[in-house]
């Protein structure tokens, strides 16, 4: 049992922690809330599904076309969308809402709301402490970690990382340092979408496609995010892990009960913030604190 | 200020006399029945429905409409898209528009079971007829026990209701005993139970273990679901662990999909049957990538000569749509004859002898013999089930059809 | 008498007719309540009388975004009191003009212990959690299906009134009402109350607020409390109108909804979730008509909210009642955008450059 909990658990997590970071990750630097993530995660899986099964591309060729197409489109967004309206922070989130509902509606009209399936990228299934794994999963877990390896070395080794966390600290004072704050806005939104796409690349095979999948991961990714801490990349990822394991205890200790996942696991989500009301890794100033 | 008021007149009147021509226009329009086709049209249910009442009225009109003493009259459709997965009160107002603008005389539609309900109120509000292919609970049709005359406007002309589903999947869930005993000699096979949460999952598991004799199989387990959960390896694995012969389903959400996709991914050695209303539709082996294969599950129609009906109905769906029909698509096109049937032998279209008429139908449709519950029963209005009338057929996924062979 | 006519008429003509805002708002209502000499359409007043309900409900969500507390989760609030104003109708057979208060004040009650953890927390961390209590309300109606009626909901709710019409009179004056207390609450600028100024100033800088000496605990509570009573106002009208409680009432789709009909109409304003409930919701009825809209309405929301908000970020309301008033600098008088003296104190509305 408690190695079932530890492989699925970390299944779970790890896709929604590659979500959380990315949405993390444009909210502390362009203050962007961005309710479309998820959606960027959809559209990127409808276009695996129409490279591979439509258009009949490899795996590998349309998964590469359709996260550059995903960061194309989330760039496209900012620059048209949010940025125009970024002091705004409550249309922000109200037109980012419009778009991912756009997304679902121009998915329903082309392509149907019935149920698809993309191919696993690898199939079958290995037994790991005892416990079936499928290949797909061990890739899904592997590719989350590279994804969030590559961003931590992006982040705390390149010259860009080093602007990027410049800016998502005090972005007036990055400016008056000589640091093109817009630019670096736009790159982080590139980098945002370009890890929601990762994450349909990794995880999409796992699950059924249709117009309304990006619901439901919104919800876990913002409790994921604020858990953690906003703004805080590790806090995002450990809220992920937190919020993932939660669902897998539920699910594996109390079967009959496993339809209670998704409150379990927001309820301990509330108990958190109640104990801890910046999150794990929130930082607050003292002046502010209620 | 005279000339204003004068005006003012004059728009009333205007207006009088262009509604009167209106109503008047409409009232003057016979030689139609109006069927209104309700449901989620941009969902695979909805474009069933449609298609389904679409074939329907077009063989009906093709061979010279309804004949009322004498009179032909064709029929004409209406759509309406409840949009009732995301927003109940669009659902609601869909329907009052066929109703009230479209001026539809009988209505069609409807799969989930908390719009039916709300939807039924307004169905007794305007005392419309309305043949609900979708929706199964039997709350629906105890409804119209409790009080008939408010809702004896519905019936329910599919599928099978708890209680029978129930007992066709114990059916399908006794002849896989049989054969598992017949040719792996397993006295006693040990059975998984898998179901979403749920009324409709957790009423047609326990009516169908109620159907089944303790002594014939072991139960190794009940893991229930979400119905949207998008992962269910865990619990797979576990059922895997717990070294069954037969899986027993009971699923009607995506999470169908799910738990197909993790049987085949995971190579369980145990044969999946039971009901997965996902595993019903064509695109669920896309949806799964194939891993269905093998998979079974009880079902409102295959390709196999229920009545002489079916095949060429079949046929025609797969024709136009690419796709197999569902149970709510033989539902439907068996519910447009069925007002047809009845309209004929109630000689009118006034509504308590159409309701009279309906009561007494006793139809050969594509999906069997159709006839409803009188009125006094304790499902009244309900689709009589069991043998000799509808009694669904069971379906297995081979090479990307399912049931197209039929078993 | 003469006198006292007099004096509702120099009334009307100062507090209403020199107002281009509240000119509009009575001229809409009027045409609400004259509307059914025009027509009794049961399908225009069904979306009217939805659009009320929502229009309450929005407003209520714009009354608790007034202190700055941004509910992603004001289903909460609409469902238990439909639930609970359901539950009382059913079981006790009360008619709906009681158990719609009744079921405001269970939300009252919810929204007192929905609060309790909102003093801790601000900003997006409130929203959140905000957003989970609906989701973990619905677990706890799955987990009891006998009582209340699991996914297919509670049915057998008693009507709000006999008729059509009847109905629609009930909802558009309760949302008249309600939404004209909702706005007096939250009145920066009224001399009756002083819980416009305070939840303003909540908004503005909450330690500013304290430290000006305002219990800002009591007034962030009494602002969860009346935005609880307002919404649970409307999901007892829903319930009675729709009879069916069901848990739909309780999506997150649904709260979102609340936020999108009321930033789109202007925040913090009140009047402005009216408006945006009123040309959202009938503008996806009336796109049904055609059979292309039916397809296409949704796409046609989206593309109107994002071209909306993005040239008008405040909200459409906000925008429009920019453009035609104007408020005196020295005196603070509402001003139509056509004067150029202030009609109490005639200072110049614009400053100009002498030519």
């Amino acid at each position: 049992m408690l190695e079932r909990i530890l492989v699925n658990g970390l299944v779970t997590s790890g896709t929604y922690a590659v979500l959380a970071v990315g949405f993390s990750l444009i909210f502390g630097v362009a203050k962007i809330f961005n309710m479309a993530h998820t959606a960027l995660y959809m559209i990127t899986a409808f276009l695996i599904f129409v490279g591979t099964n439509q258009l009949g591309f490899p795996y590998a060729l349309s998964a590469v076309v359709s996260v550059g197409a995903t960061i194309g489109f989330g760039l496209i967004c900012y620059a048209l969308l949010f940025d125009r309206v970024k002091v705004h922070q409550t249309a922000v989130m109200i037109i980012s809402l419009a778009v991912a509902m756009l997304g679902q509606e121009i998915l329903l009209l082309t392509l149907s709301g019935h149920y698809r399936g993309i191919a696993p990228f690898v199939t079958g299934s290995i037994d790991i402490l005892g416990v079936a794994v499928l290949y797909q999963h061990l890739f899904t877990v592997l590719g989350c970690l590279a994804t969030l390896f590559g961003l931590w070395a992006l982040l705390t080794k390149t010259n860009l990382g080093k602007a990027i966390r410049a800016v998502a600290q005090d972005s007036e004072t990055a400016n008056l340092m000589g640091i093109n704050v817009s630019r670096v806005c736009l790159i982080t939104m590139g980098i945002s979408a370009g890890l929601a796409a990762v994450a349909a690349v990794v995880a999409a095979p796992l699950e059924p496609l249709h117009p309304g999948m990006w619901m439901l991961p919104l919800t876990m990714i913002l409790a994921a995010v604020v858990l953690g801490g906003l703004g805080s990349i590790k806090g995002s990822v450990f809220g992920a892990i937190i919020l993932g394991f939660a669902e897998t205890i539920v699910v594996t200790a109390v079967p009959g009960g496993s339809f209670l996942r998704g409150a379990v696991s927001l309820a301990a989500m509330v108990l958190v913030l109640i104990a801890r009301p910046e999150g794990l890794f929130g930082v607050v100033f003292e002046e502010e604190r209620l | 200020m005279r000339n204003f008021r004068c005006q003012i007149k004059k728009f009333v009147i205007a207006s009088f006399v262009m509604l009167i021509s209106v109503t008047a226009g409409s009232a003057s329009a016979d030689q139609t029945i109006k069927i209104g086709v309700i449901g989620p049209m941009r969902y695979i249910t909805g474009e069933h429905i449609w298609t389904a009442c679409s074939i329907a009225a077009e063989e009906i009109n093709k061979s010279g409409g309804i004949a009322i003493k004498g009179k032909r009259y064709n029929i004409e459709l209406a759509k309406a898209d409840s949009n009732e997965f995301s927003s109940l009160s669009d659902a609601i107002s869909a329907m009052e528009r066929l109703i009230t603008e479209n001026k539809v005389d009988f209505l069609i539609g409807i799969q989930f079971s908390e719009a039916a309900l709300a939807l039924q109120e307004v169905m007794a509000d305007y005392k419309k007829i309305w043949l609900s292919p979708g929706s199964s609970h039997e709350e629906q049709c105890l409804r119209v026990a409790k009080n008939y005359d408010r809702y004896k406007y519905f019936f329910r002309c599919g599928p099978p209701n708890t209680i029978f589903a129930g007992r066709i999947a114990a059916h399908e869930l006794m002849m896989t005993i049989e054969k598992v005993r017949e040719e792996l000699g397993i006295e006693k096979p040990k059975v998984a139970l898998f179901r979403q949460t749920g009324l409709w999952a957790e009423a047609n598991m326990k009516n169908s273990l109620k159907d089944v004799p303790k002594s014939e199989f072991t139960t190794v387990g009940e893991w229930v679901v979400s119905i949207t959960a998008s992962d269910v390896t865990a619990e797979m694995s576990a059922i895997k662990a717990a070294r069954p012969h037969i899986i027993f389903s009971m699923v009607s959400g995506p999470v169908g999909i799910t738990m197909s996709k993790a049987w085949g991914e995971l190579k369980i050695p145990a044969t999946l049957i039971g009901a997965n209303i996902a595993g019903m539709s064509s695109p669920h082996w896309q949806a799964t990538n194939g891993m269905c294969d093998y998979e079974a599950t009880m079902n409102g129609i295959g390709r196999v000569e229920i009545t002489e009906k079916t095949i060429p109905f079949y046929d025609k769906v797969l024709e136009r749509t690419k796709q197999n029909p569902l149970y709510a698509t033989v539902d439907s096109y068996d519910a447009v004859y069925v007002i047809k049937d009845a309209v004929e032998r109630a000689g009118t279209l006034e509504t308590d002898a159409v309701i009279a008429a309906l009561e007494k139908t006793d139809y050969r449709g594509a999906m069997g013999r159709i006839s409803f519950y009188p009125k006094g029963h304790k499902w009244p209005h309900d689709l009589k089930c069991g043998p000799g009338y509808v009694t669904w057929v069971a379906t297995q996924w081979r090479d990307g059809n399912a049931g197209r062979k039929g078993l | 008498m003469i006198d006292y006519i007099r004096w509702v008429y120099q009334w009307f003509k100062g507090e209403i007719l020199a107002i281009p805002g509240r000119v509009i708002a009575v001229v809409f209502f009027t045409f609400l309540l004259l509307l059914p000499l025009i027509t009794t359409s049961p399908s225009t007043l069904r979306f009217l009388i939805m659009a009320c309900i929502f229009a309450i409900f929005a407003a209520s969500w714009d009354l608790l975004a007034v202190t700055g507390q941004v509910s992603l989760g004001h289903a909460l609030f609409f469902g238990s009191a439909g639930y609970t104003a359901a539950l009382i109708n059913i079981h006790f057979g009360l008619p709906a003009w009681i158990t719609i208060p009744l079921g405001g004040l269970s939300a009252v009650v919810v929204g007192l212990l929905a609060g309790i953890p909102a003093l801790r927390l601000r900003g997006f961390y409130l929203s959140l959690v905000t957003l989970a209590y609906p989701v973990i309300l619905t677990g706890i109606i799955f987990v009891f299906p006998d009582f209340f009626g699991g996914e297919m909901g509670l049915i057998g709710i008693s009507r709000l009134s006999g008729s059509r019409v009847g109905d629609y009179y009930t909802v558009v004056l309760i949302m008249a009402f309600s939404g004209f207390i909702m706005w007096k609450l939250s009145d920066a600028g009224s001399k009756v109350l002083r819980t416009g100024v305070v939840f303003h100033a909540i908004r503005e800088d909450e330690i500013a607020a304290r430290n000006s000496g305002i219990n800002t605990v009591r007034y962030k509570l009494m602002a969860y409390a009346f935005s609880g009573f307002f919404g649970g106002v409307a999901g007892g009208l829903y319930i009675h109108f729709i009879r069916i409680a069901g848990p739909s009432s309780l999506e997150v789709f649904f709260s979102v909804q609340a936020l999108l009909w009321a930033v789109f109409g202007g925040m913090g304003t009140i009047y402005g979730a009216i408006v945006g409930v009123f040309i959202l919701f009938p503008l996806t009825e009336y796109l049904r008509i055609y059979e292309w809209g039916e397809a296409l309405r949704f796409v046609i929301v989206s593309l109107v909210l994002i071209f909306i908000l993005l040239f008008m970020p405040e909200g459409i309301s906000v925008w429009v009642l920019d453009k035609i008033e104007i408020r005196c600098r020295r005196c603070k008088v509402v001003n139509i955008a056509t004067r150029r003296n202030c009609r109490t104190c005639r200072a110049p509305l614009r400053l100009e450059r002498e030519k």
